[in-house]
């Protein structure tokens, strides 16, 4: 349907699609969505806000050892009278940070890697048969291998996910920059002399953005749920750095005496990752009714 | 039939090198000088030489790798310097139970996921087909080891019933392993059923309105047969994809679900490679998984021809 | 000749997202041994509902029957699903319009002629195997044999009609239906159908109903038509009196917009103005009225109740009596 349509429609199309006040309006008939919506910005806002209210995560206090939860420490004392609720809220923002920031890498390079595939052949075999080879390792055990080899340090934690969820994004994108490419308008452009640059770029970036984001969100998603279980395994954020995986890690050791030192991160991790995948699979419906995620 | 499995067979070969040329350059991800990282800051400059010269590292780039590839064909992963003891008999000696693991959770996975699919596709709509959706949703929101955590948590320390810790070979009966690995194989195959459950239901929705199944319908054969025979064979493929693709993230759930529970396979051989920076188990493990992952994918293509004529003649 | 099938007020109703819709609304029809009766209309006009509302084959959870059935004198409305189930493909059968995909794309045709076989006899796989290849045999496709290991979509269009055909004929039915069962061949191959319905009709002794939206089809092997709009049965009488005497101006519609033997090809066909209404906004009064050259105002006003012109002739028209042997079909109509 799409290669009958001239440039104009085409244009009114992308404009329609964008017009924010439209999207929120249907964004607020999407229930689930605008709970994931709510329940992450609650989450963000209690990691921002966090070290004005949760005190100091890493204060060590021998006399409060284990201590279970009560109106001092209303998430309970860990095995150095760490207070809990500190070190979650302050997880939370390791957390964030890193499917944040991977996320946005991921979205950079998958975008480039994804377009410059959709345009070029040699490109394309290239980039795709690499792609192939690095999702034919579980996500969890290649970022654990690249982890072990590189050494335990948050930036690498990121380094790792990057790598590891680049090519599900560049997929992603590829598959949609073609689509934006068979459009006769793209013919169209070449014929007038456009630079590749400016027909990638200007042209069929536009196209390929709804799937890039819904895309992101489930990187972000995975990532967070990652870098747990890298941090649980004592391959991710190095301790005493409070992350949800290595509070995780802790509370294992300890799970027959301090249950609330599982059940908290535990229940900080469901929630999150629970509103993020309502998030994307609301942004999914609305943005981009015909993709399906890869995973 | 021949002609089709060689042209998948031969598509294998560049995922294969790439696979190879990951794995290999993991080593050199290492921050300087991989021997001494490996060896770590008491080491001697003499033992750091004698470790570069067993991995080869003094070698150009290129004969390092050839070398690399050429033994792991023959089945030689290379030597734990740590255990003293070549990576391939080490990985065979923790694969039973990671095994094991993986399959029973497959099992508990298609088990749950497919029916739940089913029923939520047959009652569309219904609060039947929403609770599965729901439990779906949760199911890939909760991390395996989280789950593994609260399952330990209710069903070991709360109410008793089974164990929490450890693992009993096959060899000492079956009940006994099971009892073992019951917890685990449910916290690893929850993400499984749910991605299965929806696949199942997205796949039968789409089948459920095809005009040969109101044909099954008027030849009067009973609902059961038509949903079970002539419904599920079509709605099959996607459904066998996911479980394909599922089987390779498996394998690795279960290393990080083993590390919850204590059962020595392979993630206690990957946790404890990561604390000695041993990598050369490391890429022993990976390659081994990464390969038959692929391999696995190959079987469900092949799989595909068997099941749907269609895709065997095209 | 007794009535095999006799269909009293049906009305198939639909619950969908913007409330409920009926597909066939106050249907009444007969079918006797071993006659033809050709349901015919626009599509949308409600004939495959009212074809499938008779084995009851619609989704189950949204759709709502009243009215009916009888069929060798039970009311099938009455039969609970098992029941109903004993009757499909045993003593009532349908063919599909398409036989592409009415056909199970993963299992042999053996396969499949078997499954239909055993499902209503009780006789051993061999058996069944060995009857299901003298139906293909009988259908007249050739290499029986080999045809049974293949699958769909190794047969031609035509096979695989005929395959439709050996299966609903598997249990000797005694009431047959055919949705549209020639619309996706070729005129040849369609022409090959027509006779081999009407050889085994002659055969089986057994009643067919005929769906379609062809007039030519109609004239060639109906008895009997029924002509419907938008749910409801407009014309209803038997073959000659409807092609000489037409009484509906739907039906007249129907005619003038199909090509004659002969006609100028390249001449446009008469069309019947406007499109069938969407059943969410039935007009009130006559339902036709909107796309009738003969509608007088008071049709809008009123509903239309179906006029017995003679014994066996109905027509749900208040200008009828005017029409009936009167004015050249294609008058009127707009070019």
């Amino acid at each position: 349907m799409t290669d009958t349509m001239t440039v104009g429609s085409l244009n009114r199309l992308n404009k329609t699609y964008s017009r924010r006040s439209m999207f929120l309006r249907r964004f607020g008939a999407h229930k689930l969505a605008m709970t994931g919506g709510i329940v992450l910005a609650i989450v963000v806002a209690v990691a921002i806000l966090g070290p004005v209210f949760a005190g100091d995560p890493l204060t060590l206090n021998p006399s409060q050892r284990l201590a279970p939860p009560s109106l001092d420490h209303p998430f309970g004392t860990d095995n150095y009278g760490r207070d809990t609720f500190a070190r979650a809220v302050a997880g939370a923002r390791v957390s964030l940070l890193v499917g944040a920031v991977t996320a946005l890498i991921t979205s950079v390079l998958g975008a480039i890697v994804g377009l410059f595939a959709a345009y070029n052949r040699i490109a394309d075999t290239i980039l795709m048969r690499i792609s192939d080879g690095l999702m034919a390792f579980p996500a969890i055990l290649l970022a654990i291998a690249i982890m072990a080899a590189m050494g335990q340090q948050t930036s690498n934690v990121i380094i790792a996910l990057s790598i590891v969820f680049t090519p599900y994004v560049a997929r992603i994108v590829r598959s949609a920059a073609l689509v934006a490419k068979e459009q006769t308008y793209v013919e169209a452009l070449r014929s007038q002399g456009a630079s590749l640059f400016r027909i990638l770029w200007i042209n069929i970036f536009p196209n390929v953005l709804s799937p890039l984001i819904v895309q992101a969100t489930f990187v972000f998603a995975d990532s967070i749920i990652t870098e747990a279980a890298l941090s649980f395994l004592g391959a991710g954020v190095p301790p005493p750095a409070p992350s949800w995986g290595n509070m995780l890690l802790d509370g294992k050791t300890l799970i027959y005496s301090a249950w609330w030192m599982t059940v908290f991160p535990g229940a900080f991790i469901m929630s999150t990752i629970l509103a993020v995948n309502l998030l994307g699979d609301g942004l999914r419906d609305l943005l981009d009714p015909t993709f399906n995620r890869r995973k | 039939m021949v002609g089709f499995l060689m042209r998948r067979a031969a598509a294998l070969i560049p995922v294969l090198i790439v696979v190879a040329i990951v794995t290999f350059l993991l080593i050199h991800l290492m921050p300087g000088d991989a021997a001494a990282v490996m060896l770590g800051p008491e080491a001697t400059p003499a033992q750091v030489e004698t470790l570069r010269q067993s991995l080869g590292l003094n070698e150009p780039l290129y004969a390092q790798f050839f070398t690399w590839v050429v033994s792991a064909l023959q089945g030689d992963l290379g030597q734990s310097f740590f255990i003293g003891l070549p990576v391939a008999t080490v990985i065979q000696a923790a694969l039973a139970p990671t095994i094991n693991l993986a399959i029973f959770a497959e099992i508990i996975a298609i088990l749950v996921g497919v029916p739940a699919g089913i029923v939520a596709a047959r009652k569309q709509g219904t609060g039947t087909d929403q609770t599965v959706m729901v439990g779906a949703l949760l199911g890939i929101s909760v991390p395996s080891f989280l789950l593994g955590l609260f399952l330990m948590l209710i069903f070991g320390v709360l109410l008793g019933w089974l164990p929490v810790a450890g693992y009993s070979p096959l060899e000492d009966g079956i009940f006994e392993t099971l009892k073992y690995l019951l917890l685990p194989a449910i916290a690893l195959g929850s993400m499984q059923a749910a991605l299965i459950a929806r696949m199942t239901r997205t796949s039968m929705l789409e089948t459920l309105s095809k005009p040969y199944l109101k044909t099954a319908k008027a030849k009067g054969l009973s609902g059961n047969r038509i949903i079970y025979k002539h419904a599920l064979r079509n709605a099959a493929m996607p459904i066998l994809t996911t479980i394909g693709q599922t089987l390779g993230t498996l394998v690795a759930g279960a290393a990080v679900v083993e590390t919850v529970f204590n059962v020595p396979g392979i993630g206690q051989l990957i946790v404890n490679s990561i604390e000695r920076r041993d990598i050369v188990v490391i890429q022993g493990v990976i390659l081994l998984i990464a390969v038959s992952y692929v391999l696995i994918n190959f079987l469900v293509d092949v799989l595909y021809s068997v099941l749907d004529p269609r895709v065997r003649y095209s | 000749m007794t009535k095999l099938l006799d269909v009293i007020d049906l009305r198939t109703s639909f619950d969908t997202e913007h409330g409920t819709v009926t597909a066939v609304d106050g249907v009444s029809f007969s079918v006797a041994q071993g006659e033809v009766v050709g349901i015919v209309g626009e599509s949308g006009c409600g004939k495959s509902v009212t074809a499938e509302s008779i084995l009851q084959l619609l989704d189950p959870s949204s759709t709502r029957y009243s009215g009916q059935m009888n069929f060798d004198g039970e009311d099938l409305l009455t039969f609970g699903e098992e029941a109903m189930r004993r009757i499909r493909g045993n003593r009532i059968a349908m063919i599909f319009q398409d036989p592409m995909s009415a056909l199970n794309p993963v299992f042999t045709i053996g396969d499949q002629l078997t499954e239909a076989v055993l499902a209503h006899r009780k006789i051993g796989k061999r058996s069944a195997r060995s009857a299901a290849v003298d139906l293909l045999d009988k259908t007249g496709i050739p290499e029986p044999e080999r045809r049974m290991r293949q699958y769909p979509h190794q047969l031609s269009g035509g096979q695989r009609q005929r395959v439709m055909i050996a299966m609903a004929l598997s249990c000797d039915p005694e009431l047959l239906i055919a949705d549209e069962p020639t619309t996706a061949l070729d005129v040849t191959t369609q022409a090959q159908i027509l006779r081999l319905l009407i050889e085994l009709k002659d055969e089986f002794n057994a009643g067919i109903l005929f769906i379609t939206h062809d007039l030519g089809v109609v004239a060639e092997i109906c008895d009997r038509v029924v002509v419907m709009y938008l749910g409801e049965v407009v014309e209803s009488t038997d073959v000659h009196t409807l092609f000489d005497n037409p009484a509906h101006p739907y039906t007249r519609g129907l005619m003038a917009s199909t090509p004659d033997v002969g006609s100028d090809p390249s001449a446009d066909l008469p069309i019947i103005p406007g499109s069938v209404p969407t059943l969410h906004n039935v007009p009130s009064g006559c339902r036709f009225a909107d796309r009738c050259p003969f509608a007088l105002p008071e049709c809008r006003e009123r509903t239309v109740e179906l006029e017995v012109l003679s014994p066996d002739h109905t027509s749900r028209c208040i200008r009828s009596q005017e029409l009936i042997g009167n004015s050249p079909v294609k008058d009127g109509m707009a070019r």
